[in-house]
C-alpha cells in the first residue's frame, strides 16, 4: 500500500507536468488541431491517472523523497480526501438523475420522433435509446450508461435544429463519452489533491465537445455550421430563464463559448499529421514517466539521499534515532571515503521503498551490540546487495572493531568480522 | 415548502397538465401509473396536497375540484433551484453529456455571439 500511494505521487506530479505542456501548446495552436486528436490526449492521460503503474529503473532521472513516517499520514489523508470527493460526486449525480426521473415525460410527438428516428438511422443507432422532455434540465442531455436516455428542456426547437441536437447527443453516445467521463472523474477523485486535474478535465470535457462538433459538421457547408452555432445560442438563451439570484456571479464563459463556434464555423483542415505526432509523443511520455521521476520513502528521519553513518560519541546508540541532525553532521566529518564507495550499490529508491516487514536501523544496532555484549556503534548503512537488502553495521568496543552484516528483513546476523584498531 | 413524494408529485403533475378545476375522477383516471389508482388513496393524497397548501377544494353539486395554488414553475424552481445553481459550476454534469453547460451569458453577450456567427458564413 505505501509503494502505491507512492507510484500515485509520482504518476501525478509526471502527469501534471505534462498536462501543463499539453495545455499550454493547446491554448496556443487550438484552431489548428483536430480536437478528435486533443480528446485522444486528455484519454489517455485520465487512464494514465488511473492507473499509476509504469516501468521502471533502478535511477530515475529525478527522485523525490518522503520520510517514511509522512507516508503512513498521507495515504490515510489520501484516502479520505478520496472517498469525500467520489462522495459529492455521487450524491450529486443521483439528486440530479432522481430528480430529472421524476419530471421527465416520454416524448409522443410525432413530429419530434420522425426526425429523432431519421437521425437514429443515419448513424446506424440500433440500441434503444428514449426521448423524454424534462422540465428540469435546461440543455439537452444524454444520460445512463447501460439504459441511455436524452433528455430534451422544455424548449420549442426548429425542426432543423431539432435534428442537430439529437445527432450530437447521439454522437456522444457513439463516441461512448459517457463511459470516458467515468473514466475522467474517477481519476479526478483519485488525484484529488492535485489541483491540475480538475484544469485538465475542464479542457478534456471542451475538447470531448469539440470533437462532437467536429464530427456532425464533418463535410457540412457554413449554412448547417451557422444553424448549429445558433442552436448552441439558443439554448444558453432559454437557461436565462432560470435566473436565481446566487448565480448571477458566474458570468463570463464568453470566451469559451466564442472559441468553441469559432471551431464551429470553422471550415479549414486541421493539422492531422502533427496533431497525431504529439498523441504518440504523449504516450511515450506517458510510459516512460516513471523512468524519470521517482518518489521514494527514506527509511530514517533525515531525507538525505546518502547513508546515513551514526557516529554519536558518548552518546547511547538507541538515543540517535531522536537526533538526526546531529548524524547529519558528523556524517561529514569522517566517513567521506565510505560515502563515495557505497553510492554506487547502495539503492535510495528501491531499499527504501518502505517495507514494513523490515526492521529498523535501531533493531539492527541492538542485535550487533547485544552480540558484541556491549560497545558502541560508529556508523550504519542499509545496502542492497544481490536482491538482499542488509544493514552493514560498524561498531566498537575495547580497542576492537567490528563488522557486522544483519539481514534487513529477518534481522538475522549475516557475517561478522572482527580486527583490533592497532592492526 | 418542502419537496413532495413521489406519489403526491404524480398527483400535482396530473393538476398542473390539465385545465383546473379538476375533478376527483379526471384526477385518477389521468393518473400515469396504475398501481395507485385506488380512489381511497387518490382522496387521502390529495387531503395531505390541501394541508401543504399545493390545493384548494370546493365543492360544486355532487362534485369536489381541486384547484392548484402553487405552480408548477414555482416548484420546479424550488426543487431544482439549488442545483440549477450548481449546474453552472459544471458539478452536477459529470456524469451527462449535454449540449451546452458552460457559464451563463448576459443576453448583450449572446446577441454579439449571434451576430458574429451570421458575419463569419
Amino acid at each position: 500500500m505505501n509503494s502505491w500511494i507512492l507510484s500515485l505521487f509520482e504518476t501525478s506530479i509526471s502527469m501534471t507536468v505534462l498536462i501543463v505542456i499539453l495545455y499550454i501548446a493547446g491554448m496556443l495552436f487550438i484552431s489548428k488541431f483536430a480536437a478528435k486528436w486533443r480528446y485522444f490526449i486528455w484519454i489517455m492521460i485520465a487512464a494514465a491517472l488511473l492507473f499509476p503503474f509504469r516501468p521502471k529503473t533502478i535511477r530515475p532521472l529525478i527522485t523525490f523523497e518522503i520520510p517514511e513516517q509522512y507516508v503512513m499520514y498521507s495515504l490515510i489523508i489520501w484516502a479520505f480526501g478520496f472517498l469525500v470527493s467520489l462522495g459529492i460526486k455521487l450524491a450529486n449525480y443521483f439528486r440530479f438523475t432522481g430528480t430529472a426521473k421524476r419530471w421527465r415525460s416520454e416524448i409522443t410527438d410525432k413530429e419530434i420522433l420522425d426526425i429523432y428516428y431519421s437521425v437514429l438511422s443515419k448513424h446506424h443507432i440500433t440500441k434503444e435509446i428514449t426521448l423524454y422532455e424534462c422540465r428540469s434540465v435546461t440543455t439537452p442531455m444524454l444520460l445512463g450508461i447501460r439504459n441511455p436516455v436524452i433528455l430534451l428542456p422544455d424548449i420549442e426547437f426548429p425542426p432543423d435544429e431539432l435534428a442537430l441536437i439529437l445527432e450530437h447527443e447521439l454522437i456522444h453516445h457513439t463516441h461512448k463519452d459517457l463511459l470516458i467521463k467515468i473514466l475522467s472523474i474517477t481519476a479526478q477523485s483519485i488525484h484529488w489533491f492535485n489541483p491540475f486535474i480538475y484544469l485538465m478535465d475542464k479542457v478534456m470535457q471542451s475538447d470531448c465537445e469539440a470533437y462532437c462538433d467536429e464530427s456532425i459538421l464533418v463535410n457540412a457547408d457554413s449554412g448547417t455550421r451557422q444553424l448549429y452555432g445558433e442552436s448552441i445560442i439558443g439554448v444558453i438563451r432559454k437557461q436565462n430563464r432560470y435566473k436565481t439570484a446566487f448565480s448571477t456571479a458566474f458570468f463570463g464563459g464568453v470566451k469559451d463559448i466564442k472559441r468553441r463556434l469559432n471551431s464551429v464555423m470553422n471550415k479549414n483542415k486541421k493539422w492531422n499529421s502533427l496533431a497525431a505526432f504529439i498523441a504518440f509523443f504523449s504516450v511515450v511520455c506517458i510510459l516512460s514517466s516513471g523512468l524519470l521521476f521517482s518518489a521514494c520513502a527514506v527509511s530514517t528521519p533525515d531525507a538525505s539521499n546518502t547513508p546515513v553513518h551514526d557516529t554519536n560519541r558518548g552518546t547511547k546508540p538507541e538515543t540517535n534515532a531522536d537526533t538526526p541532525q546531529n548524524e547529519n553532521i558528523n556524517n561529514t566529518e569522517n566517513t567521506n571515503n565510505e560515502k563515495d564507495g557505497n553510492n554506487t550499490d547502495s539503492l535510495p529508491n528501491d531499499k527504501a521503498r518502505t517495507d514494513k516487514n523490515m526492521i529498523s536501523a535501531e533493531k539492527a544496532k541492538k542485535i550487533v551490540l547485544n552480540d558484541i555484549g556491549g560497545g558502541k556503534i560508529t556508523a550504519y548503512e542499509l545496502e542492497r546487495d544481490d536482491h538482499m537488502m542488509q544493514y552493514e553495521i560498524e561498531a566498537m568496543k575495547g580497542d576492537t572493531e567490528y563488522d557486522y552484516s544483519i539481514d534487513a528483513f529477518s534481522g538475522t546476523i549475516l557475517g561478522k568480522e572482527s580486527e583490533s584498531i592497532f592492526d | 415548502m418542502k419537496k413532495l413524494p413521489n406519489a403526491e408529485f404524480e398527483i400535482m403533475k396530473v393538476v398542473w397538465n390539465n385545465e383546473s378545476p379538476i375533478s376527483t375522477n379526471q384526477i385518477i383516471s389521468n393518473l400515469k401509473s396504475k398501481a395507485s389508482r385506488k380512489p381511497q388513496t387518490i382522496l387521502t393524497l390529495l387531503i395531505r396536497l390541501i394541508d401543504r397548501g399545493f390545493l384548494v377544494s370546493e365543492k360544486n353539486g355532487k362534485e369536489r375540484t381541486y384547484i392548484p395554488i402553487i405552480t408548477e414553475k414555482d416548484y420546479l424552481q424550488f426543487e431544482t433551484g439549488d442545483f440549477i445553481d450548481r449546474y453552472y459550476d459544471n458539478s452536477i454534469t459529470d456524469l451527462v453529456n449535454t449540449l451546452y453547460d458552460g457559464k451563463r451569458l448576459t443576453e448583450k453577450e449572446l446577441e454579439s455571439l449571434s451576430v458574429w456567427i451570421r458575419e463569419r458564413s
